[in-house]
Order: C-alpha cells, then structure tokens, then sequence
C-alpha cells in the first residue's frame, strides 16, 4: 500500500509576494501511522497541511517546490475536490468550516459531492457521527453547536468519507478546556482500519495533526516532525524518543510540551504520580514567585505611580444585568476590581463572560450600577485583536486613544508603549499586516499606553503559542503590579494560576464563585460544575502540592529552567539530564 | 409542512418574480391592493405564519411605501384637487402614490412568503435539481448563507471593540458617526474575506465540485406544484381582466400620459 504522505525537498512560497514558509522539508507517514507536527507560530505548519490537502497552490496563491505525494497522488496536480476523496481536513476554527445549517445535512453533503450511493448514506453519517460520540447532535443546527461540538461534527463531515488520510490543523486551539479533552483524547483513535474501496478490503487510516496543547491529545500520535522558526525540519522520528531528545529546543521554540515530557526534561525524578517526584515539585516550588502561598495584595500605587489608598476600587459593579437584544444576558452582578489585583473570569463557553466585560466596560445596554474613579478611563482588549484596528499604521494605531483623551507628551508616551511591547521595528507597518502574537501585542498596546485605571481582556491568549502566551501573560501582570485592576476572561486554567490573584467563576449568566485563586481552583464540586477541567499539573496541586505548602502561582513556572541556578534543584537528574541543563543555561 | 412550505421552491420562485414583474406594469391603485389581500391571505392562511411575525415585515416596506406616496403627491400637483385634511393635493400625484405605495406592500409580500415558507436548503438543492444550477453555485449561496446569519453579531462586536478605544465615551452608547460606522464595516469585510476564504477551503474540502453528485434528500416536483402555479396566475390573470372590465385598470402608459 501507498504511504500516506511521502515528501521530499518540499519547499513552498505563499501569497502573492512569494513569502518562504518552508525550506527542505522531507518526511514520510506510511499508511495506518500517525504523525505530530510541532513548531512555533508562522513556522508553516497550516501551510504544509494546506500542501497536503492540495489548498496550496491550487486555491490559495503558492509556490511548491520539490517532492509530494499523497496517497500515492500529487496535491499539486490532482484538483483539490477530487483529492478530498482520499484526504479529509479539519481547520481550526469550528465556525468557519461548517456549510449548512443543520448536522446531517452537513455529512450527508460530503457524501453528496462524491455521488456515493444515497440508500446507504444515512448509516455512514450514523456511523461517523457514532466515531466522534456525535450521534445526538444529529438533528442540531449547526450554528447553535458549542464550540467542541462544531469541531466533533467537522471531524465526521472528514471521517464519512472514510478518507486514506485525515489532516487536522490545530482542532482543539478555539476550545473551552472541556471541549478540548473531548476532542483531543479523539484524535488518535481515529488511525486505524478503515473499509476499503472493494467490499470485505480493509485500507488503513493515518492521521496528520497540528497540535499546540499536547496535554489534551489523548494518546500522542507515533511520529512527530518539528519545524523550526525558518520552516526547517528540526527533528523527524518518533514522537516519544523526539520530544526527549528536543525537548530543549522545543521549548527554546516557544512550543509546549506534554508533562510528563516536560517534567523529564526539568529533571524530575519520575512521572507525576511518583512520591519522589511530589518531593522534587515541592522543594523546586519552594523559592519560585508566589511560595510560600499567601493571599498577598499587591502594595497599590495607581497609575502613573501615584500612590492610592488600598481601598479604593477601580470599578464596582452592583447588581449590574446586561441586555442584549431586548434579553438578560447576565444577571445581577457584584464585583469589584480594585488596583493592583488581577481577577480572572472563568466559565463555560456562552456563560456569558464576554457580555459581563462589555457590560463593566460600559458598551452594552445594563441596569444595575457601575461605578469607576472617574479620572481614570476603562480599557478593554477584545478577542480578535482585528476587531479594534482603526488605524493605518501600528503607530497610529497606539496613538488614536491617546489624541482623543488629550493626554500629555503624546508622542513620547507612544514611542514608549511601543518599544515595551516590542513593536518599534513595526511601527510603520499596517495593523492587518502584523502576524497573530503581534496583534495581540498591539492591541494591549492601546489599551496599556493610556495608563489605564481599569483593563478588561477577553480572551487575550486564544490562539497564541506557548511563547506567545508567555508573554501576554507578563504584560497582564505587569499592569496590575504597578496598580491596574485587571479583568481577565480566559480558558486557561494555568494562565489564572499563574498571573490571577481572584477568580470568578460565571455560569449562565451568573457570578457563581468568587474568591481567591486557590480556593476557587481546588473546589471540585465548582469546576465541574463550570467545565474548568483541570490540567494535569493543576491537578496534582489540588490533590498533593497545595497540602505540603506550595503556592499555586508557582506551578507557572515551577518546570521553567530559566530559574534553575535557584538552588531549588532536585538531587536526582541524571548525567544526561545535567547534559541537557547545561546546553539549557547556555541558550538561555 | 404547510402547504406553501411544501411547494417545490423553484416553482414558488418563479411564480413571484412572474408576478413582480407584472407588477412593474400596473399603474391604478386597485389591482395591486386586492393582489396583496390576497397574497398577505394566502401568507396567513396557508402558510400559516403568525400574524405578529406577518406584521412586523411589514415594517419596512409601510416604511417605503409611505415614502412613495409622498413623494409623488409633492412633486405631480395636476388633476383634479382633492382635499387631504389641512391641504389639497392632485389627484394624478395621489393615485400613482398610492399605485406605487400598495405595489411596494404587494412585492413585499411575496418576498416575505418566499422567505418565510422556503427552507434554504431545499430551495437550493430544488434549484439544482430543477432549474439546472451548477452545484458549486448553489451550495457556496448556502454557505454565504451561514456567513451572513452570523454577521449581525460579528458586527455587534466590531462596533463594541473600536467603541471602547474611545477614552471619552459615554456608557451604554456606541457611535453613529458615518466615519465611526465606516470603519467597523471595513473591520467587518476584512472579517468576513478571512473566513470566506475558510470556507471556501471547507466546501473543496468536502468534495464540492469533484465530479457528479448525487442527492439525499431529493426535492419532490409533482403535477401538483405545476398545478398550484398556474391556479395562482390564473388568479392574478382574473384580478386584472376584473380591473378592465371594471374600468379601474391603468397600464405604464399612465406614467407619460
């Protein structure tokens, strides 16, 4: 049988302006194997499944260069349609790949277009849809699906084909973490038998997947390719013996690495359910940021340095509703957001935590009260940073806000705001231009540049690299150390670990919980009651760390190396763990 | 399915622009009042849409309308003087108003009951099926289709978004300003270009256009989806024969008389 990808000195240009995205690349995934594709954000990894799917250059402007072939066909040559016989691909966003409006008449659809045989075609869509624990949504529309179970049902519009070859491009990037492990732990048990063209013939299935959030895959897919910033393979093999040996440079990446990867690699002397291991993840926790635990407020100085007494709010919210087309959207809200404390706003999609920020921000129709300290203007980062361009260049860009509120040496403040968040080389460039963690980072630089009293983000991180998150997470914490209060709307449960000092958790509408980060997170009966399914290392603190004293704000980086010279150090790594720390501390 | 949900699209389709097309040729105001009675009759009764739903698609063409109507009473002073309330207006002016007024309700009306009986899917796969269009044509309008009943809200969040980047604005208002407006729509094209592009790649994806297709759910055309056409223009072919005889009827040659 045909391997399923077989590629060779691939190298491909994209767009009209011919930009490289990817140099040499050669791999092959024979029939009925699985293969990882790692590497940081713009490395070419949407691109190079584009190539396999045939999307690239056939529908979207490319060059590709050197050797391909895809179930035995070339992606170049062979019409996109007709190759999606033998290759199905399932995108990113669960909204946009979805065509019609209701569930089976979208598999169905697929079927259609290969002319299969319509009194067979309602028990493949069974069968597909049973694949993916789908069966029930049969009869939905699909725009009223969450996002999990969007994507749950694009991953059965791909598998009633029963296509050779499956192409996932990040499938659990735009979901809640519920919806994430729902689809995650899906992905490899789709590689397997398939029924093949002639009755009783068995062909096998391989899959290809882009995938960010490691944890969440269930099985980890047999071979993994790593791509370098450049577009270059990094590493190709086996994903257990790649992830090991490049566990370094993935990281140095900005990748993600499973945990129990990641614990190796930080020289933890077992897996996480290993008693040693609990020793090693207490002693290294103690001296990082935020051990021993306590509920420390941060010492408050407003903005601009100014000092202000600890009680003051920012912005309280009293018995705030907030309407949306004539209905309650959210429900009689409390809350405060004082200076210098960050407050995480957690939930389940469509629990309306998006609708309670624009409602605090003051750009939705609310009866209740807000109040905010009247000098001081309330900002607000959406989660498509596109959403709030309005200018030509990055530089007007962060200097719109600051002409309209008048504020002092306006130029300065902006060549400032620039040059922290790292967009000084792009100043002159167009908003649209920037790559997505650009964006990000622009769009906090209008909020940022104005000093704001009150900072709402919604999402900040969604779909950002390990890097990338990094960083946003640093300038969140950043404002609210030097006396922002900071609402935070966000998925990730790590994320509020480390930079949170409160979270909220909302429910249909509802401020359900509110206290300090600790306590909301190690409350089993609310998280899952709220879908915070919790990451594994988060996990572990629950039911172990917390008990023996460390402080939940470090499992953020109690696997970081950049802090090992600490002296938090296990005793335990092995000679070739201290090989790895070393090459570690000389990149880093 | 009511019965006007279960005539074959196509059919119904072609019957409206039949009928607007007619219309366009009318120029009394009777003929398009008593076909709109009837359509709106037909909207109530057989497609069994609720009356509130029916009166508020009225809205904006009660709106048109009006406008219409004024309009042609201001700028055509001649015929006789009739005495409207504090003012006199021509009767020419007022007659060709109200022709133009009830037209617009008429047309109105039958777009509404094309769209509020029509699920889109059958309509497309019936147009397919029936009138010959290209697969690739009628299911990426389907897909358009999807694209556009989430705009609303995508636009809701492009106003919200560039609203809050104004440090002076006051609460629970989003700007109005042509300028403010204008530059959440280009947010919102740019948006929309993007995830077109997605779903271009989705539909091709899906095998769209690979090659001859067939149909699940195949759209039924029978004797008597022919037969309901032909009794509704027939219908309408007695409304103006009745206009004729009863000396009320006025063709296009009104407007340059």
């Amino acid at each position: 049988m045909a391997d399923a990808v077989r590629a060779r000195g691939l190298t491909v240009d994209v767009g009209h302006d011919r930009t490289a995205v990817l140099d040499d690349v050669g791999f092959v995934v024979p029939a009925g194997s699985s293969l990882l594709v790692v590497g940081p954000s713009g490395c070419g990894k949407s691109t190079l499944l584009r190539v396999l799917v045939g999307v690239v250059p056939q529908t979207l402007p490319g060059v590709v260069a050197g050797e391909v072939s895809v179930v035995g066909q070339d992606p170049r040559e062979v019409p996109v349609p007709r190759l999606a016989a033998s290759v199905g691909l399932v995108q990113q966003s669960p909204g946009d790949q979805l065509c019609l409006g209701v569930v089976e008449d979208e598999l169905r659809f697929a079927l259609e277009n290969r002319g299969a045989d319509v009194a067979g075609m309602d028990e493949r869509a069974d069968r597909a849809l049973r694949a993916v624990g789908a069966t029930h949504l049969a009869d939905r529309a699909t725009h009223e699906l969450s996002g999990g179970e969007a994507q749950r049902v694009a991953l059965a519009a791909a598998l009633v084909t029963d296509p050779d070859l499956l192409v996932l491009d990040e499938p659990t990037s735009l979901l809640d973490p519920a919806g994430a492990r729902e689809v995650g732990g899906l992905v490899t048990t789709l590689v397997g038998p398939v029924p093949g063209p002639a009755p009783g013939e068995v062909a096998a299935r391989s899959v290809v997947v882009v995938e960010h959030r490691l944890d969440e895959l269930g099985r980890l897919p047999d071979a993994t390719l790593v791509l370098d910033h450049a577009g270059r393979v990094l590493a190709h093999g086996p994903t257990a013996a790649v992830l090991r040996a490049h566990c370094d440079a993935l990281l140095d990446l900005g990748c993600r690495l499973p945990l129990d990867v990641h614990l190796e690699a930080a020289g933890a002397p077992g897996p996480l359910e290993d008693p040693r291991t609990d020793d090693w993840l207490v002693a290294r926790a103690a001296g990082r940021p935020g051990a021993p635990h306590s509920p420390v407020r941060v010492p408050c100085t407003g903005p601009a340095g100014t000092p202000t007494t600890p009680s003051a709010t920012a912005l309280t919210a009293r018995g705030l509703t907030v309407h949306r087309r004539g209905e309650a959207v959210v429900h009689d809200v409390d809350l405060d957001l004082e200076p210098g404390v960050l407050v995480a706003v957690v939930g389940p999609n469509g629990g309306g935590k998006s609708t309670l920020l624009r409602g605090l921000a003051g750009l939705e129709r609310t009866t209740g009260s807000v109040t905010t300290r009247t000098d001081v203007p309330v900002t607000m980062v959406f989660q498509n940073p596109e959403h709030q361009l309005l200018a030509r260049t990055v530089r007007d860009e962060v200097a719109w806000s600051v002409r309209l509120a008048g504020l002092d040496a306006p130029a300065e403040r902006v060549e400032r705001t620039l040059a922290e968040l790292g967009l000084t080389a792009h100043a002159d460039a167009s908003p649209y231009r920037l790559s997505g963690g650009q964006q990000r980072r622009l769009s906090l630089a209008t909020a940022t540049v104005l000093d704001p009293g009150v900072l709402l983000a919604d999402e900040p991180t969604f779909g950002l690299d390990g890097a990338q998150t990094r960083a946003t997470a640093a300038v969140l914490r950043g404002l609210a150390d030097v006396g922002t209060a900071v609402g935070l709307v966000t998925h990730d449960l790590m994320l509020v670990a480390q930079v949170a000092d409160r979270v909220a958790v909302v429910v249909g509408g509802r401020v359900v919980a509110e206290g300090e980060v600790a306590q909301v997170l190690s409350d089993d009966g609310l998280c899952a009651r709220a879908r915070l399914a919790r990451p594994p290392l988060l996990d572990w603190w629950v039911r172990t760390g917390r008990a023996r004293g460390v402080g939940v704000r470090a499992l953020g980086t109690v696997l970081d190396r950049e802090l090992d010279g600490t002296g938090a150090r296990g005793p335990t790594g092995g000679p070739g763990r201290a090989r790895a720390h070393a090459d570690a501390s000389g990149t880093s | 399915m009511t019965p006007l949900e279960r005539w074959n699209p196509t059919v119904k389709l072609a019957v409206v622009l039949v009928l607007s097309t007619a219309a366009l040729l009318v120029t009394d105001p009777v003929t398009p009042a008593l076909c709109y009675v009837l359509t709106l009759g037909a909207l109530l009764v057989l497609g069994r849409v609720p009356v509130r739903t029916a009166a508020l698609a009225h809205v904006p063409f009660l709106v048109f309308g009006t406008s219409l109507l004024v309009v042609n009473v201001v700028t055509r002073p001649g015929g006789e003087q009739v005495p409207l309330g504090p003012f006199t207006v021509g009767a020419d002016g007022l007659a060709l108003g109200l022709c133009l007024a009830l037209r617009t309700l008429f047309v109105g009306m039958l777009s509404v009951t094309l769209v509020l009986t029509t699920e889109p899917v059958r309509l497309m796969t019936s147009l397919h099926q029936h009138a010959r269009l290209p697969a690739s044509w009628t299911f990426a309008v389907l897909a358009a289709h999807r694209l556009l009943t989430e705009l609303p809200e995508v636009w809701h969040t492009v106003r919200c978004a560039q609203a809050v980047r104004d440090p002076r604005r006051r609460r629970g208002h989003l700007p109005r300003s042509p300028r403010a407006l204008a530059t959440a729509a280009f947010a919102l094209l740019v948006g929309a270009i993007r995830r077109a592009e997605r779903i271009a790649v989705a539909l091709e994806s899906r095998g769209l256009g690979s090659g001859p297709r067939t149909t699940a759910r195949p759209v039924p055309l029978a004797r008597g989806d022919v037969v309901a056409a032909v009794v509704v223009l027939a219908l309408a072919g007695a409304v103006v024969v009745a206009g004729a005889y009863g000396g009320w009827l006025t063709g296009i040659g009104r407007l340059t008389a």
